[in-house]
């Protein structure tokens, strides 16, 4: 008996489909059966959590807005301080003595020469302190905090704990020439001071050549009142400055200085190379 | 002899083989590694079932969730001599012989009243299809003619699936083959 299939039929027989898709709910039929049955193991209670891909793209993303609205949140709150302070010399502390240096009459007009060494407005100085932190970092060791200018204290003012002193520390208005050399200045003691809580306020140094400075600081009238006063922290310890307060670095000719104005005097800290 | 079924035991979507799969089913009663499996086979295996049993895709459904229990049920029985596949394909024939025997007699009855006449369409709209053509063969003739010109089997595995003499097998096909083209050429096309 012969019966071969010709071509055209063989290939139309081959072109059948050999794959059917089943319904969607076959396969969870077959598997309850065959849970039933003991082949497959009890269904533990609870929805089963399939890892898809989708589910883990949308882990991320969450775990990536997470992160994106912390990190806002920390450089909304504070996070400046740290990115200051990093610019910010450390101070090393000598535990040299020193004294405030009185400041001139209040009625002393501030001359062409000293001007520019008017404290600067509360606001503008971190920002004018901030342009050359980099170079001041390498020279200077000092650390400070400072506090945020929308924030007040009502705290004394106090001397600054960690002198900054060189030998020979030389007044900025004795190297001028504009004051004699016996009221050189003296580094600053480290007293004792009062911490704040918590209030404290990134500052980074003054820029080396931003300014033209006077060497006789302490003739140039006391920084006007500022609305707020201003808290430091040199080597651990807390230094609160009362408004007027400002913060200036000036470069002279045996280095760098930190000048503070206070309405008790100015003081002046030598920083150290 | 090649078995055209044997491909199906290559892994497709996975590095674990169908014996592996198969292991683990038995000794860790994973379920997914038979979800694994079962998505596999199934589509293949639910063709093959729905053609030879030429009924609802409903009943044919029916028939592959039997097969998938009564093959895990003799699974001691299977010695991996072939692949996976054809082994559940053996397991889906005799369900549907099963099937057949059990709720098909009467439609396999008024056919061999009459087996030299060629099933004529139920209303001259059924779109002329070889699928269609090869669900009105009778039981034996259909299932003969799909295990050897669909899924390539010989009249020696055939008659030994079927537990029928390798002859009667080929007079099946013959028969079935006949009437397929008889069922063809009255609708005026030839495969």
């Amino acid at each position: 008996m012969t019966d071969e299939l010709t071509p055209e039929e063989r290939e139309a027989l081959q072109n059948l489909p050999r794959e059917r898709m089943p319904s969607a709910g076959l396969e969870d039929r077959v598997v309850g059966a065959m849970r039933e049955r003991g082949f497959l193991a009890a269904k533990r209670p609870g929805r089963v959590v399939r890892i898809t891909t989708s589910r883990v793209a949308g882990l991320l993303a969450a775990c990536l807005v997470l992160m994106i609205g912390a990190y806002s949140i920390g450089l909304h709150r504070g996070g400046d301080n740290e990115v200051l302070r990093s610019m910010l010399p450390a101070v090393q502390d000598e535990g040299v003595a020193t004294e405030i240096i009185p400041s001139p009459p209040q009625s002393a007009a501030p001359g062409k020469n000293e001007t520019r060494e008017a404290p600067p407005a509360t606001r503008s100085q971190p920002e004018e302190l901030a342009k050359s932190s980099d170079a001041v970092e390498e020279d200077l060791r000092l650390e400070w905090k400072l506090k945020d200018a929308d924030e007040r204290s009502d705290a004394p003012v106090a001397v600054p704990a960690s002198p900054m002193v060189t030998e020979g520390a030389v007044d900025d208005r004795v190297a001028t020439g504009q004051q004699p050399a016996e009221e050189a200045e003296k580094s600053l003691a480290a007293t004792n001071t009062a911490k704040k809580s918590g209030r404290s306020e990134v500052l980074s140094p003054a820029p080396l050549n931003a300014r033209k400075l006077s060497a006789d600081a302490s003739r140039e009238s006391v920084a006007q009142p500022s609305p707020r006063p201003r808290s430091f922290t040199l080597g651990g310890s807390a230094l609160i400055v009362e408004a007027p307060d400002s913060v200036r670095i000036i470069q002279d000719g045996q280095g760098r200085m930190l000048l503070i104005y206070t309405s008790d005097g100015l003081i002046r800290i030598r920083l150290a190379d | 002899m090649s078995d055209p079924l044997d491909d199906m035991s290559a892994p497709h979507d996975s590095p674990r083989t169908d014996r592996e799969l198969v292991e683990a089913i038995l000794t860790r009663k994973d379920e997914t590694a038979f979800r694994e499996l079962y998505r596999r086979h199934t589509p293949r295996l639910l063709a093959f079932v729905a053609r030879i049993l030429a009924r609802s895709d409903d009943e044919a459904e029916d028939v592959v969730q039997e097969v998938w229990i009564h093959a895990f049920e003799s699974l001691d029985r299977f010695q991996w001599n072939s692949s996976f596949a054809t082994w559940l394909t053996g397991v889906g024939l005799n369900r549907v012989r099963d099937r057949i025997r059990k709720y098909g007699r009467s439609r396999e009855s008024a056919v061999d009243v009459m087996p030299d006449i060629a099933v004529v369409p139920a209303s001259p709209e059924d779109r002329v299809d070889l699928d269609r053509m090869i669900r009105r063969l009778p039981n034996d003739q259909r299932m003969v003619l799909v295990l050897h010109d669909v899924e390539g089997m010989k009249h020696r595995e055939i008659a030994e699936r079927m537990e029928i003499p390798e002859g009667t097998s080929k007079t099946l096909l013959f028969n079935a083959r006949g009437r397929l083209r008889a069922m063809m050429s009255r609708k005026g096309e030839r495969p």
